[in-house]
């Protein structure tokens, strides 16, 4: 075997630029200045030596030190900025309505309420099928919006009742278009998306008291509560009301119970015991709805509303155009109060029978203050002849001022309210009111015409007409906001016109505005 | 200040010799015509069939501005693209750096130069407000507000659309980056609901540039709101302003 070479011992050469780049030899580093890269097993503190080594390196180069630089800094300016954010949005509550109607803030009164809710969760549920208007869902979410703002607690949702049957039932809920108000396991129907029903609603939900309404039974044997208007409990009691059958036949007093009385008319007249009960019961501040419908015997009804400027007479409502059943004694009824709570908001579609003619009267009775609700068509009369008309349902009567019919429109119902303290030997404390609705018809709230899924409107406007009577003291009025009903007026040819002008002409001026341009810039 | 509106006029005057601004303007105003006469359309129907229909005239441009700014969110990034990454592809970054400005004044004075192309779109459409006044009965305070959130909004979108340029020096990576950024920041508010986890819902919900907006569409100025878009849009442009300083020590 030949012998290896021994290599010569390593000398120190000069670097040349023209020498190849084969790595030189150096003079060895003395041991005492050798650091081992990798440590010997065991010894952990040259690890730690060499990490904090390598981090020293790392954070020691400019691009790192900026890098951290500018995320410490972002970290600083977002938090600052969210910490900013969350004390603008918890504590500083500035708003303010622009509008010229101030459509979309609540009052001081609803505020009012709203701070009475001790922070309690309360739900609100909006009922909508599927279909409704994009623009009726945004009017009941901006209501509750308005709400919420002043009101976190408050959570809200849009359901189609379609879908959710079993929370549809647990509202009692008889159509769709309502918001459905919870709060301490109480539960209230609102049908009206304004603020004040909403407002009134939650002032009910937080108050403790109950209202009474007293049927007042005795007119006819087959009317009563729970035979022909058995339909009207479930409507009181998901507005938490409760309600009784009374008799007043031989007794002066109305019972103390009876927040509202119900008066039916029927087969029989007041008996003179029980117009001196109601007289001492509205001294006192009391409220009822009365029905009385046509052909029913009402002389001491009228007596007794005559002292509110109602007046009641011994007609039928006929209209031979606007009818339902194809009954002239059926009318529909063409004029409903815009301006009143009662009737603001009731769809224009109720459907009443054999209706009397009650208005207000041509005096004006001090310290009463009084108001029609619904009318007839102007092409309607009130027939003051029963003959008449006994003859195929008014099929042969006409119109004949002479004979005391009254042209129509014709005021079918009335509501009169006392200002407070009146009349003057009223023994009610001070503030308090009497609030009286007379509807010249009885048949409306019947069973057989409520269980009719079209007659909705009739059930709102006795909802509308208990919930105005229940009207606590401290319930202040809400003025409605003034709502916009103006058309848009666009015609075919102007619709045609606009549209050009914004799809097309816009666009091409500026194409040509740019073309323009660059020929200018092109010939410079 | 003199140098930001230097920089923001220099800025205005070649976004109008670029055949881009023509395009954006072009296709803004023809969509926005479209929306406009199908909301106007959809409103005088909906009033004419539906009796004693209390529909307000000037929630009509809140209903459009809802469905235009999504439009918008797609449109803004394309302005705002060649701001800063059309810079750092010519090199002409590096040099503007060097000038006795700073990175705020640069920033500050791209920023400038495109919210008043920004707004030169916006300022069109008062066209439209002009035709509801010949149609209807709006309420100008209302349709003020309307567009004053609107401004806050694009002044928003812009924001965002300049950081996403700054980043890259590729125009079309910005108009993506600038895409999805906007998309995140307008439909958190959904994907939380999706999640539904309380808290986080809510902070979530109050990212959003989205839910932001409906106060001004209702004619609403709320502090919480204007307070919003404020800090969202000089926390966004403080982040490009150091981005742009990064190409410093890069």
């Amino acid at each position: 075997m030949a012998e290896r070479k021994k290599k010569p011992a390593p000398t120190k050469k000069h670097h040349d630029s023209h020498e190849s780049t084969k790595m030189q030899s150096v003079e060895p580093v003395p041991e005492s200045e050798t650091v081992d890269i990798m440590p010997p097993q065991g010894n952990s503190s040259s690890w730690l030596a060499n990490l904090r080594l390598t981090l020293e390196g790392f954070f020691g180069m400019r691009q790192t030190q900026h890098g951290m630089n500018f995320g410490i800094l972002l970290i600083s300016v977002l938090g600052i900025a969210i910490l900013l954010n969350v004390i603008v949005s918890k504590h500083v509550v500035w708003q303010k309505d622009m509008t010229q109607r101030q459509l979309f803030s609540i009052s001081e009164k609803s505020i009012q309420v709203l701070n009475r809710l001790n922070d309690k969760p309360i739900k609100a549920i909006a009922f909508f099928s599927y279909g409704t208007p994009d623009e009726q869902i945004q009017e009941a979410r901006d209501l509750l919006d308005m709400y919420k703002r002043y009101y976190d607690n408050l959570e809200y949702e849009v359901l189609d009742p379609n879908t959710n049957p079993i929370l549809a039932k647990e509202y009692k809920l008889t159509r769709d278009g309502v918001i459905g108000l919870s709060y301490e396991g109480k539960k209230e129907l609102v049908s009206s998306t304004d603020e004040a029903s909403v407002t009134n609603a939650l002032v009910k939900l937080t108050s403790d008291k109950v209202y009474n309404i007293c049927f007042v039974a005795g007119r006819s044997a087959d009317l009563t509560l729970d035979n022909g208007y058995s339909g009207l409990q479930a409507y009181v009691e998901r507005d938490n009301y409760t309600i009784e059958s009374i008799f007043l036949l031989g007794k002066d007093t109305v019972p103390e119970r009876c927040d509202i009385l119900l008066l039916p008319s029927g087969d029989g007249d007041l008996q003179d015991t029980e117009v001196a009960a109601l007289r001492n019961y509205f001294n006192n501040n009391g409220k009822a709805l009365f029905l009385l419908n046509a052909l029913d015997p009402v002389n001491n009804f009228a007596a007794v509303l005559n002292d509110f400027g109602i007046t009641v007479d011994d007609s039928i409502i006929v209209d031979r155009q606007a009818q339902y059943y194809a009954s002239p004694l059926s009318p529909i009824l063409q004029e409903y109060n815009s301006e009143h709570v009662i009737t603001r908001n009731v769809t224009p579609q109720m459907q009443l029978n054999t209706i009397r003619r009650v208005d207000i009267a041509t005096d004006t009775t001090e310290g009463i203050t009084t108001d029609w609700l619904l009318k007839s068509g102007a092409q309607s009369w009130a027939e003051s002849s029963y003959d008449t008309l006994m003859n195929g349902e008014g099929g042969s009567a006409s119109l004949d001022e002479d004979a005391g019919d009254v042209r129509g429109p014709v005021t079918v119902a009335v509501a009169a309210e006392s200002n407070p303290g009146t009349p003057a030997d009223s023994a009610a404390a001070p503030g308090a009111k009497t609030r009286i609705v007379v509807v010249g018809d009885n048949d409306f709230l019947r069973d057989d015409f409520i269980r009719n899924p079209m007659a909705y409107p009739n059930t709102d406007f006795f909802m509308n007409v208990i919930n105005w009577l229940a009207e606590e003291e401290d319930l202040v009025a809400i003025s409605p906001k003034d709502r916009q009903v103006a058309p848009i007026v666009l015609t075919a040819s102007q619709g045609n016109v606009i549209a050009i002008i914004v799809v097309i002409v816009m666009p091409l001026i500026i194409v040509f505005f740019g073309l323009g341009l660059w020929l200018v810039r092109k010939r410079s | 200040m003199h140098t930001i509106w230097i920089i923001a006029k220099r800025e205005l005057y070649s976004f109008f010799y670029s055949p881009i601004a023509y395009i954006v303007y072009v296709l803004f105003f023809f969509l926005a015509g479209l929306f406009f006469m199908g909301i106007l359309s959809k409103f005088a129907e909906y009033i004419s069939m539906t009796p004693n229909a209390e529909l307000e005239h000037s929630s009509l441009f809140r209903y459009y501005w809802n469905d235009m700014l999504v439009v918008l969110l797609f449109l803004l990034p394309a302005l705002t693209m060649p701001l800063l990454s059309e810079e750092k592809r010519s090199g002409t970054l590096e040099l503007l750096l060097t000038k006795p400005i700073t990175d705020w004044e640069v920033v500050l004075g791209k920023y400038l130069g495109v919210f008043l192309q920004f707004l030169i779109m916006v300022a069109g459409t008062l066209l439209y407000v002009l035709v509801l006044f010949f149609v209807g009965e709006p309420d100008l305070m209302w349709i003020a507000t309307t567009y004053l959130g609107v401004l806050f909004v694009g002044a928003s979108f812009l924001a965002v659309g300049l950081f996403a340029s700054s980043v890259t020096d590729n125009q079309i990576i910005s108009v993506i980056i600038g895409i999805v950024l906007l998309l995140v920041f307008w439909l958190v508010q959904f994907f939380a609901s999706m999640v539904g986890l309380g808290i986080i819902e809510d902070f979530a919900s109050y990212l959003s540039l989205a839910s932001h907006f409906e106060s001004f569409g209702k004619g609403l100025l709320d502090a919480k709101d204007i307070f919003f878009y404020l800090s969202f849009i000089v926390i966004t442009i403080f982040m490009t302003v150091r981005v742009v300083e990064s190409h410093k020590w890069r």
